[in-house]
């Protein structure tokens, strides 16, 4: 990376080689990762936790026995990624950093061409995900592990030279569309930390259609064995996952469900129509909690 | 040019390749292996799915490069000189043909699906060929002669 500074980083490919067929990115040289050793294995640490290697494909962490066992909703995150073809080339530390996509920029030459350039196209000063918006680019972060891995506490190694430095799974995202990573240049994530395992979680991921598209959200909750930490995690309607936090201090407080949604409702910034009207992503995301959460605490539908 | 090892249908094959051509670009357009389809280009329609190291993935999406060192198999490697592999058996039992531009691709999901799960269920063979899209939509069809070729996979194995 010191010696070709613009290089891309390549994983599986299979976002990088569709967006260089859309002439996105022009890559001079790519550094393929997957030959570096060690980095596709699934540890178990001591104190319970778990060690992810960013080069483990989602094919390896979908039916990885450990992880199916105790952290099921990371498993179903992975497992819920496009077709099988993808799964088994692409990765989790691909997923994590997948690049911000939207209706507009992720298309052909040919489809944009049709259409005022965006804001992360060069040179365009349009925003087709919050058309209103005066300035800055609101590309979606799209990886379906991201919302599981936020919301079970997760963090990231990140490797630069010879050294590293630890970060929050949730500080990973900067919230913009265009600078949407916390990776500073030559920056290399190589390793997923999970904490000990403990109470419950279920993960839901909404699309239109049970295809190979992206979400229209994905929403993880997970409801520790005992005392407080819930965690309720939107992900792929924002720049970056949101959490409801208010709406977890409702929950650890053992509040009622709707109470729980409601607050929830409130204070989830959705901006995005893409995949769905903001009003539409609203309503799917009230069933789509309320049903979570009465599963979670055992309650019976209404 | 960076010359490329592999094997391809246990073949060795070794030829110098440019650093951006994809596996399908080699597999078509230098081996002439014809019978892996070129579809979307972007891992969306699946037809140009091969077995690279026992897994299925889109050879769209696969630098050539990156195929190093790798078994390859397309569908031309499939039969046994007139003896058809049980899944392209059962294809044609089922009439699972149809148009036939998503087979090969179809037939690869579903060697590798077989491979991994011989014995699968309904939901399990939709979520298996869910990689390769079939325009006909003749979905049923091919759910068929998967069911058939699990039961003469097994005979066979």
């Amino acid at each position: 990376m010191k010696k070709s500074p613009e290089a891309f980083l390549m994983a599986g490919g299979t976002d990088l080689l569709v967006r260089r067929r859309n002439h996105l990115v022009k890559p001079r040289s790519i550094l393929y990762l997957k030959t570096i050793p060690g980095l596709s294995e699934i540890h178990p640490e001591e104190g319970g936790g778990l060690r992810l290697g960013a080069l483990a494909t989602l094919d390896a962490v979908a039916r990885d026995p450990s992880l199916k066992q105790n952290y099921p909703i990371l498993a179903r995150a992975a497992s819920s990624v496009a077709s099988p073809q993808i799964r088994h080339k692409a990765t989790l530390g691909g997923n994590i950093c997948l690049n911000s996509r939207c209706w507009f920029y992720n298309r052909s030459p040919f489809w944009r061409s049709e259409y005022p350039e965006c804001r992360k196209a060069s040179g365009g000063n349009k925003c087709y995900v919050v058309p209103g918006s005066r300035k800055g680019c609101f590309a979606l972060q799209s990886g379906d592990t991201v919302g599981p891995l936020v919301a079970l506490g997760a963090k990231l190694r990140l490797v630069s030279g010879g050294k590293e430095r630890i970060m929050d799974m949730e500080d990973f995202f900067l919230g913009d569309g265009i600078r949407y990573l916390a990776l500073k240049p030559g920056e290399l994530l190589t390793e997923i930390l999970l904490p000990p395992p403990g109470g419950k979680g279920i993960f839901k991921k909404f699309r239109p259609q049970n295809n190979l598209d992206f979400a229209a959200f994905t929403l993880s909750l997970v409801l520790p064995g005992k005392g407080s930490g819930a965690r309720i995690v939107v992900a792929c309607v924002a720049s970056r996952p949101l959490r409801a936090r208010k709406a977890e201090t409702l929950l650890d407080r053992g509040a009622s469900t709707a109470d729980v949604v409601r607050q929830a409702m409130k204070e989830l910034p959705l901006a995005s129509f893409v995949r769905g009207s903001i009003e539409f992503k609203k309503q799917a995301l009230v069933a789509c909690m309320t049903e979570a959460m009465a599963a979670l605490r055992g309650e019976g539908p209404k | 040019m960076k010359p490329l090892n592999l094997r391809v249908n246990g073949e060795p094959v070794q030829l110098p390749v440019e650093d951006d051509e994809t596996l399908l670009d080699v597999l078509r357009d230098r081996l002439f292996l014809t019978g892996t389809k070129r579809g979307c280009g972007e891992g969306q329609c699946g037809h140009c799915t091969v077995i690279m190291n026992g897994k299925a993935v889109n050879s769209c999406l696969t630098l050539a490069l990156e195929a190093e060192g790798s078994q390859v198999l397309t569908i031309e490697g499939l039969a046994e000189g007139d003896r058809l592999h049980p899944i392209q058996k059962a294809y044609v039992e089922a009439g699972a043909i149809q148009c036939g531009y998503c087979t090969p691709g179809m037939v690869m999901a579903i060697y590798s699906l077989l491979e991994e799960n011989p014995q699968p269920g309904e939901e399990e063979i939709r979520e298996g060929i869910k990689g390769v899209m079939c325009r006909c939509t003749g979905y049923y069809k091919i759910v068929e002669a998967v069911k058939t070729a699990s039961a003469g996979v097994k005979k066979h194995g």
